[in-house]
């Protein structure tokens, strides 16, 4: 369960997305943030990532303040479980897709064998075997996000963060990552999606919507 | 006020940054003393965990920085032999002032005293509550004062050296003192230091921590009193040359510097190891290793030195 209790984010220059914020979500459940460009979508996923440290308030995950934790606990804690995939897909790109995949779990002891093994998995699952040894800058935008959300499976997270999963993608390619979504929704994980894509917003309906605006 | 050469200069610009940061330092912590609440959301409490974190940050790298500056103090003072006279190396500009042996001690305390801080602070980033915090901020006031304290020192000795006033040599300098350590004689000196290094094996082997801290900390002392007293005449190959500092020059490849560092980092990972286990309450076996790999790799180099010279010569000095 993912509990925000009154939480503030101001950043350098006073600017103040979010201020004395609350909110709860179940495990399990399927999260939409929906809201104009600016109005606190990204900080709040970024909070509930422990990417960035709010100015008061409590973050709390499974009994976990995430909020406080030094930055390598922090890290590990994402590591562990957390799947983020971002607006602009952050893939490295002198690598290839499988690579990409593997980046996550590079740090935990696992033998190469078994990471890349895991990766095909979920680029398999994702119909993405066939570009695995293709570099990323050669994918298309499509590509690119599905190999995006491989990495954010790859450590099998709890949880799923999605900031603005369908802005680069056409009406195809985002009904496809729809379907992935209530996949994902079905195998019971949390998933917090920020977007102000009403069409996404409609194919999952079983989805909690929350409306934020400026200063929430 | 004038230092002499470019390297006090240097040395003496370099603290009065490092105090700078020191005192930001001060002034942040006594803030953590009085308000730290790990348990609290409050903004005041975000900003002093922000506030902590640039504490480490200055006083970590102005720590980190000690060494280097220590290294370049003794390289100094070994320079300003060449301008002082009757000083052949550093003992004599260490010696040319009443405050030079008290600034030389209070560097030596306080690269321990700064090491320690370090640890601490390393322990406290491991935990995910922080809990060695508010302990780490409770020393910045001693570290300021120990840091203000050789700043003082530094200046009374650089600024109270006179050119033209002669010095001792080190050679007069360490016959003509009726110190006791002079008073044990080379070879007693080398087999207390022997059995020192062997008590230090034992309780490496039998993971008895506090004694292994007692001895390396024996060590510190006995090792030095050796190299003055036996394994440095068979450097220089001279029985009644004693003196800690010629080791330093380039005449006898430098090999002080590898004496010291050795010495440094194995007494270091002792004191790192006593400190872990003080503090957190678990022994780390790694730190312990280190240390032990650095004091033995000490003694080999301390025995190398008479052992090559009997080979060669088949006679000890």
């Amino acid at each position: 369960m993912i509990v925000m209790d009154s939480v503030t984010k101001t950043y350098t220059g006073g600017v103040s997305p979010i201020s004395g914020f609350s909110l709860e979500i179940r495990e399990g459940e399927t999260v939409i943030l929906s809201g104009e460009s600016g109005s606190g979508k990204s900080t709040l996923l970024s909070l509930m990532a422990a990417l960035i440290r709010p100015t008061s308030g409590d973050i709390t995950i499974d009994g976990k303040k995430i909020a406080k934790l030094p930055e390598d606990f922090a890290a590990l804690y994402r590591r562990e479980n957390i799947g983020i995939i971002f607006q602009s897909y952050h893939l490295l790109p002198h690598l290839t897709a499988v690579e990409n995949i593997c980046v996550p779990l590079l740090p935990t002891g696992l033998s190469m064998k078994d990471i890349t093994a895991k990766a095909m998995n979920i680029l398999s699952s994702l119909n993405m075997a066939d570009k695995a040894n293709v570099n990323v800058s050669k994918l298309s935008g499509g590509e690119q996000q599905r190999t995006a959300i491989a990495r954010a499976l790859i450590n099998n997270p709890k949880i799923i963060l999605a900031d603005e999963p369908t802005a680069n993608l056409d009406r195809k390619l985002t009904d496809s990552l729809t379907d992935t979504f209530r996949r994902m929704s079905d195998e019971g994980r949390t998933l917090v999606i920020a977007t102000h894509d009403s069409a996404l917003t409609e194919a999952l309906p079983h989805a909690r919507i929350i409306s934020i605006g400026h200063g929430i | 006020m004038s230092f002499l050469i470019p390297e006090v200069y240097i040395l003496f610009l370099s603290d009065i940054i490092l105090l700078v940061f020191i005192s930001i330092s001060l002034f942040i912590s006594a803030g953590i003393i009085r308000n730290w609440d790990f348990a609290s959301s409050a903004d005041r409490q975000y900003r002093l965990e922000k506030r902590s974190a640039l504490v480490s940050v200055l006083i970590k790298y102005s720590l980190a920085l000690k060494i280097p500056l220590f290294i370049l103090f003794i390289y100094a003072e070994d320079k300003l032999a060449d301008v002082l006279p009757g000083a052949m190396c550093a003992a004599g500009s260490v010696n040319a002032t009443p405050y030079g042996k008290l600034l030389l001690y209070m560097k030596i305390f306080n690269i321990y005293f700064f090491s320690v801080w370090l640890v601490i602070n390393r322990l406290d980033m491991k935990t995910e509550d922080l809990r060695y915090t508010r302990l780490k901020h409770m020393l910045i006031p001693f570290v300021f004062v120990c840091f203000a304290a050789e700043l003082t020192l530094f200046v009374l000795n650089f600024a109270g050296i006179d050119p033209a006033v002669p010095v001792s040599c080190c050679t007069a300098l360490f016959t003509s003192e009726s110190s006791v350590f002079l008073s044990i004689g080379g070879r007693n000196s080398f087999i207390i230091f022997s059995i020192n290094y062997v008590l230090l094996s034992l309780f490496f082997i039998f993971r008895r921590h506090t004694l292994y801290f007692i001895t390396n900390f024996i060590y510190f002392f006995t090792s030095i009193i050796s190299l003055i007293l036996f394994t440095g005449t068979y450097v220089y190959e001279l029985p009644t040359h004693l003196c800690p500092f010629c080791l330093l020059q380039g005449g006898y490849w430098y090999v002080g510097y590898l004496f010291y560092t050795l010495l440094f980092l194995g007494t270091f990972f002792g004191v790192s190891a006593f400190i872990t286990k003080l503090v957190s309450g678990k022994s780390s076996e790694y730190i312990q290793r280190q240390s032990f790999i650095f004091n033995s790799l000490y003694f080999i180099l301390s025995v190398y030195y008479p052992l090559s010279y009997f080979l060669s010569h088949r006679t000890w000095l």
